[in-house]
């Protein structure tokens, strides 16, 4: 069976982005570039709601993202198969995407009965928390990056009742980061 | 010079409190314990805002605590020298308790240059986020619990806007709670 994982880096105060959809606080550096790396050498698909696959696919599909990324990880971006979640979103030209409109969670179920890697969720807020609620995500990746951003749209927020998890393990990164991994 | 600290527990998603003031999420086990006895033992005064000075009035006076708690932890609370930040409450009659009204960035700075051990805030975000803006806090100890309530009260509500900070050190406390400590 294969693991449903949420990749999200996180501000201290629990907030996945700023006001304004703000992510310029995001804290990355080499030692980050090889953890992403080497965390997606283990995938084999990644799911994505609508916004952060507009993100995504206007980022990662243009050459720009050479510049900024190791090619590995822009090539593992565009390769990688990918779905997103969205019932207003027309089509999904990104390569190898698959565009679903109903039901998140049973796609996640047939996804881990067949094929191979992981499965990650990166970003996504909302679609984070309805796969949470519906019990199809194994595990938390959260990565707390050293800054206090004091409002926000924070993690998981709409859930309707309380989740508690055990913690598996933690990483401190030389720039502050710590990643917590919950299950 | 003393140090003032910032003592916060939170959970995944950012939240001091869950919906209703609900903290049974705190970790409650011997590991923890030793920590706060510790921690403790270093500090000579104790800040609350009023709603987090109200809680522990009613908390820490019952002999109730002392069943849920090492004796020294309760006596520690009762006797310490604890300044409340309020413009509404009337007086203060906890033990060496004093109650300040106005600028308490300026009471905190006046303390910091006078003898004693460190200085702690235990809770209260919104005056925790007021001092941050002021930077009077030297340091942040925050205890992340392995739970999403899905909503409830923010870490740092009254901070208005994003502050940086260092990462000193993690560790895990009990099972399944991390300390994190930023300057």
């Amino acid at each position: 069976m294969r693991t449903t994982f949420l990749f999200m880096m996180t501000s201290i105060d629990g907030y996945y982005e700023g006001p304004g959809h703000d992510l310029s606080w995001h804290n990355t550096d080499a030692e980050f570039d090889d953890f992403v790396r080497e965390q997606n050498s283990g995938v084999g698909t990644v799911l994505f709601g609508r916004r952060t696959y507009e993100m995504m696919a206007s980022y990662w599909g243009n050459d720009d993202a050479y510049s900024e990324n190791p090619a590995e990880v822009v090539d593992f971006m565009r390769n990688v198969e990918k779905v997103v979640f969205s019932r207003t979103l027309e089509r999904a030209d990104w390569q190898n995407t698959r565009l679903v409109r109903e039901n998140a969670a049973g796609e996640v179920r047939r996804l881990k009965e067949s094929g191979n890697g992981d499965i990650a969720v990166f970003g996504s807020g909302i679609l984070a928390t309805s796969l949470l609620t519906d019990g199809v995500l194994d595990e938390l990746r959260i990565m707390v990056a050293p800054v206090a951003l004091g409002a926000g749209t924070p993690l998981f927020s709409g859930l309707g009742e309380q989740r508690k998890f055990q913690l598996a393990s933690t990483r401190t990164f030389g720039n502050g980061n710590v990643l917590h991994i919950y299950r | 010079m003393r140090t003032v600290y910032l003592f916060m527990m939170t959970t995944i998603d950012g939240y001091h409190e869950g919906p209703d003031h609900d903290l049974s999420w705190l970790p409650a086990d011997s590991d923890f314990d030793e920590f706060v006895l510790d921690q403790n033992r270093k500090t000579g005064t104790a800040v609350f805002g009023r709603r987090t000075y109200e809680l522990m009035v009613d908390y820490w006076t019952k002999d109730a605590a002392y069943d849920e708690n090492p004796a020294e932890v309760v006596e520690f609370m009762r006797d310490v020298e604890k300044v409340v930040v309020s413009r509404t409450l009337e007086s203060v009659d906890w033990n060496n308790t004093r109650l300040v009204r106005e600028d308490p960035a300026g009471e905190l700075r006046r303390l910091k240059e006078g003898e004693g051990g460190d200085i702690a805030i235990f809770g209260s975000s919104n005056l925790a986020g007021s001092l941050l803006k002021e930077g009077v806090i030297d340091e942040l100890r925050i205890v992340t619990a392995p739970v999403v309530p899905g909503a409830g009260t923010p870490l740092f509500a009254g901070l208005g806007e994003q502050h940086g900070f260092e990462l000193t050190s993690t560790r895990t406390i009990g099972k399944g709670h991390v300390l994190n400590v930023y300057r």
